[in-house]
């Protein structure tokens, strides 16, 4: 458990509305008797890559689960885009503007990778013509190959490897066209290669002018790719900086002793 | 707006076009083009069955009719309803009495029925959200229960709504006034037999291809995705940006309009409205009748739906025609029905999990690739789950849910 | 009046919950919803009545026979059918279905072809024919009997605890060598003769039993369903206090109030609604996960 002489340095600022896309003040989630985050704040700065680092149980999930919508906080203020969307529900916040994928993959296994990420492009209306004329089609086979699935159009979440669902993930979460959107542990799984891959294809949505939040419990693949970074453990941010700093930061190494490498 | 989709060019313009391609009848895929075929032949059933058989056939349509209004939201959004006769019979009874016991013409008795029964659609979609699995397949199950106790409580009159009663067991007395019929409160009169059993015929039918046309454009539209999508996983939908529950409502609304329709149609087609025929004599028959054909035919197709209950009515039809006398216990075979019926329920229930359409389907693409000396395609030429597997495996997860069980 | 309520009540309940308790094992253990149990009921009646109203033998023999049957139908249900589709809860909900209409239909083409009787009014006697009070008083204390050794048998025997393992997980359960398919059929068969043996006595306390008689009033099926949600989906203890929730509301509706005579059907039906919008876990069963 974090003692207020360590929170002091990282834990002094509220955040405010208009300090960043996508901004938390005193964010805090219980389940029952658990504290699962603990008076959490950060603020993101837009067109930037922001990595939240942890390890395994810190909190990484919950906070986001509790920002995007997937259950709302028990306490605390979200702000997104200066707009109070605190407890929205997900399919909302993707409307406004901040998709997210998911650990655990969620694809439909019931159709091809094109129509997977041709739902994300329907719209949240019950009667319309959307997709008579054959455009969601074709901006689905733009988005594929753009995230590296050019090849599978056809074929069905089951027979891709992992790091082609971890491309249709990305691949559906960007066809609701976000200004923000979180990638929850990407690299898990991955080769060296796939590794670099996945970083080009989240710069490259950076630079289009995405804003983009990496969560990770491994940095190895994460330090190159972010700008800057958050550490949470136990529900509260511990360090706060960008990459050298994390890496020299000796509550981080403490956190990650005996624990998931640096 | 973040889900705005950018559209280049003249989107109204090539919409048309494609529309127009998709209707042309040369372009059409082989199954497509059966599937038209079928229509038309029942349409031209007049011209070579005699005014009986015609009769004899009329709830074969009403039961297709039936059938797609349960598909269109179990099947495809895999909430399974179980007293889907509950919206038949809001239908058949609400039009009845608003034509008979309040004198309003047919048109308005349907149009009213309609909305009533859609009304009911979203009493039972909107409890529907909250549970899962099996708690749904009860509560579905209780609405038609419930109804006929209704009947029968207030069989001799309900203030206001019917006030010369609801006709307990034997339903309400009077038949309503018809679509074609003699009588002069019919939407148009005729006066001989012929005319008026083509007239019963083709009022049925015009039904039948109103709701096939409606079912089908829903479901192969937009939001047909989206039915498809919750049935799968409702976490994709709502990472989608779209709301399950809209779309989960709105299919059970759908479907209580469309079987509200098809059961207003039933009592002005010559039908009788009353409990046997629009909830079946075991009270629930006609609600688990329904499933049975839109499971055998293919859930999650419409077309499935219309297969299945034709089959369904081609078995009971066959079974009651074989008069010969079974051996040892002395009775006609025919006096068995339904349970042949039943046992070959059984039979396509466990052999043919996903029905007899798509069976069909794959069997046919592999003998005509045999035929054409081309490369038979795999056993799922687009892989991935059928409509069958999606909706099994998310009931499985809400039983396991429920039971608090550890394993898949 | 009120006594002689609440007693009929007591007596009642005991047997709602013979019949229940079937009902929730099946689901406990299979995760199965079996429909099926309004035929086994039924059945259960008719065979009372082949064997004592047919046969003439005594009704004893014929509480006997309802039974058997209903344990040999359950039994054979599960082994003929249900276990290969044990990965499909879907197909094995309408299936259930089919075979309950199958059995209720069975019975009424059966007994009015070959046997020549109106399927609607089944002859069953009750067990002790010459006071209706004793012959309650016999069906409560033999359905207790019954309760009670259920509740003997699964606490305290290898088998009915190998039961509660596989409802808990069916993995975990063969981890400790228990065969779960064995113990599904166990189940199914005990379910059967429960109800069965519900069917033959509640066809005699009630006059004759029916083709309908699972979901005419009292409607056994109907009340199963409302006293194991009440109770709780899986639970024995929520079973038995369910069913005498709903035997005395039912009862108690029944007699007291206005024009109760109509109401014998809606009654758990309402409560059934009202708990499963409000909370469908029941009294003792588990928390749906969120």
């Amino acid at each position: 458990m974090s003692t207020d002489s360590e929170r002091a340095d990282v834990e002094d600022r509220s955040y405010g509305p208009d300090d960043g896309i996508l901004v938390a003040n005193d964010l805090r989630k219980e389940f029952g008797g658990l504290v699962a985050v603990d008076d959490l704040s950060f603020a993101v700065q837009e067109g930037e890559i922001l990595g939240f680092i942890g390890p395994n149980g810190a909190g990484k999930s919950t906070t986001f689960n509790s920002v995007t919508g997937t259950y709302p906080p028990t306490d605390g203020t979200v702000y997104f885009k200066g707009e109070d969307v605190t407890g929205i529900p997900a399919h909302e916040m993707v409307k406004k503007g901040m998709a997210r994928t998911f650990q655990e993959f969620a694809p439909l296994g019931d159709r091809s990778v094109v129509k997977n990420i041709e739902l994300a492009l329907a719209p949240d209306e019950l009667f319309t013509l959307a997709g008579v004329g054959g455009e969601s089609e074709a901006l689905a086979t733009e988005i594929a190959k753009r995230v590296g699935l050019g090849d599978v159009l056809d074929q069905t979440p089951s027979e891709l490897p992992h790091a082609g669902m971890l491309k249709l993930e990305l691949g559906r979460a960007i066809a609701t066209q976000p200004d923000v959107m979180l990638v929850d542990e990407p690299f898990a799984g991955l080769s060296g290669k796939e590794v670099q891959e996945l970083s080009e294809v989240m710069e490259s949505l950076r630079q289009h002018g995405m804003t983009l939040i990496v969560v990770d419990h491994n940095m190895r693949g994460l330090l190159n790719l972010i700008d800057r970074a958050f550490v949470i453990q136990f529900g509260s941010k511990i360090a706060e900086g960008d990459p050298d700093e994390i890496k020299n930061d000796p509550k981080v190494q403490e956190a990650y002793l005996g624990g998931d490498e640096i | 707006m973040a889900t705005k989709t950018p559209f280049e060019g003249n989107t109204k313009e090539r919409r048309r076009e494609a529309v127009k391609e998709k209707l042309q009848f040369s372009e059409l895929a082989l199954r497509h083009r059966i599937g038209v075929y079928g229509v038309v032949l029942l349409g031209l059933f007049p011209t070579f069955l005699t005014p009986l058989e015609l009769d004899a056939f009329r709830p074969v349509l009403f039961f297709m009719m039936f059938a797609m209004s349960w598909d269109v939201v179990s099947g495809y959004t895999g909430q399974l309803s179980f007293g889907h006769a509950f919206f038949f019979a809001i239908g058949g009874y609400g039009s009845a009495v608003v034509t008979t016991q309040h004198g309003l013409p047919v048109i308005v008795g349907i149009v009213l029925a309609t909305v009533v029964a859609a009304l009911g659609g979203l009493l039972i979609g909107i409890p529907a959200l909250r549970l899962e699995g099996p708690y749904l397949s009860l509560v579905t199950l209780i609405a038609p229960l419930l109804l006929y106790q209704t009947f029968i409580l207030f069989s001799e009159s309900l203030p206001l709504f019917a006030p010369q009663g609801l006709g307990g067991t034997g339903g309400l007395p009077t038949q309503p006034p018809q679509v074609v019929g003699f009588a002069q409160d019919a939407l148009i009169t005729v006066t001989g037999n012929m005319s008026w059993a083509l007239g019963r015929y083709y009022t049925a039918f015009a039904a039948f291809l109103l709701v096939l046309a409606v079912c089908y454009a829903v479901t192969r539209s937009s939001a047909g995705t989206v039915f498809t999508a919750i049935r799968e996983d409702e976490n994709a939908v709502r990472s989608s940006g779209l709301n399950p529950a809209k779309f989960k409502i709105f299919a059970f609304v759908l479907a209580g309009a469309v079987g509200g329709f098809a059961g207003a149609m039933f009592v002005h087609a010559g039908g009788f409205p009353n409990t046997e025929n629009l909830l079946g004599p075991g009270r629930i028959d006609l609600s688990i009748q329904v499933i049975i054909m839109a499971i055998i035919g293919g859930m999650g197709t419409i077309v499935g739906a219309v297969a299945g209950a034709l089959l369904f009515a081609l078995t009971t039809e066959l079974v009651n025609a074989l008069t010969f006398t079974i051996p040892v216990l002395g009775i006609e075979f025919a006096a068995l029905d339904p349970l042949p019926t039943f046992l070959l329920a059984m039979l396509v229930l466990v052999y043919l999990p996903d029905g007899v359409v798509p069976e069909a389907i794959r069997r046919g693409r592999r003998m005509r690739a045999r035929y054409r000396g081309e490369e038979v395609p795999e056993p799922e030429p687009t892989g991935g789950n059928s409509p069958v597997q999606s909706t099994i495996q998310k009931y499985r997860e809400e039983i396991n849910d429920i039971i608090g069980r550890d394993n898949k | 009046m009120v006594l002689d309520t609440i007693l009929s009540a007591a007596f009642i309940s005991a047997l709602y919950a013979v019949i229940a308790i079937g009902f929730t094992l099946i689901f406990g253990v299979g995760g199965i919803l079996n429909f099926a149990h309004g035929g086994f009921i039924t059945l259960g009646a008719f065979s009372a009545y082949i064997a004592s109203g047919y046969f003439g033998l005594p009704i004893f023999v014929g509480l006997l026979a309802g039974t058997l049957v209903g344990a040999a139908i359950g039994g054979a249900t599960y082994l003929g059918v249900i276990r290969y589709v044990r990965t499909r809860p879907v197909t094995i909900l309408i299936l259930t279905f089919v075979i309950g209409f199958f059995m209720m239909y069975f019975v009424r083409v059966f007994g009015r072809e070959i046997l020549g009787i109106d399927p609607l009014n089944i002859p069953v006697d009750p067990v002790i024919g010459f006071s209706s009070f004793a012959n309650d008083v016999f069906i409560f204390a033999t359905s207790w009997l019954l309760i009670g050794a259920l509740f003997y048998f699964v606490n305290y025997t290898r088998t009915g605890r190998a039961i509660i393992a596989v409802s808990m997980s069916d993995k975990g359960a063969s981890l400790v060598g228990i065969d779960s398919e064995r113990i599904n059929l166990i189940t199914w068969v005990l379910a059967g003769a429960f109800a069965g043996y519900a069917g033959v006595l509640l066809a005699g306390s009630l006059g004759g039993g029916s083709w309908l008689m699972s979901i005419e009033p009292p409607a056994p099926l109907v009340l199963s369903f409302a006293i194991v949600i009440l109770g709780g989906l899986g639970s024995i203890k929520g079973s038995v206090v369910g069913a005498y929730i709903i035997g005395f509301f039912e009862t108690f509706t029944v007699t007291f109030a206005p024009g109760g005579s109509q109401l014998a059907g809606i009654s758990s039906l309402v409560l059934l609604l009202v708990f499963l919008l409000v909370k469908p876990e029941g009294l003792f069963g588990r928390e749906a996960a969120e």
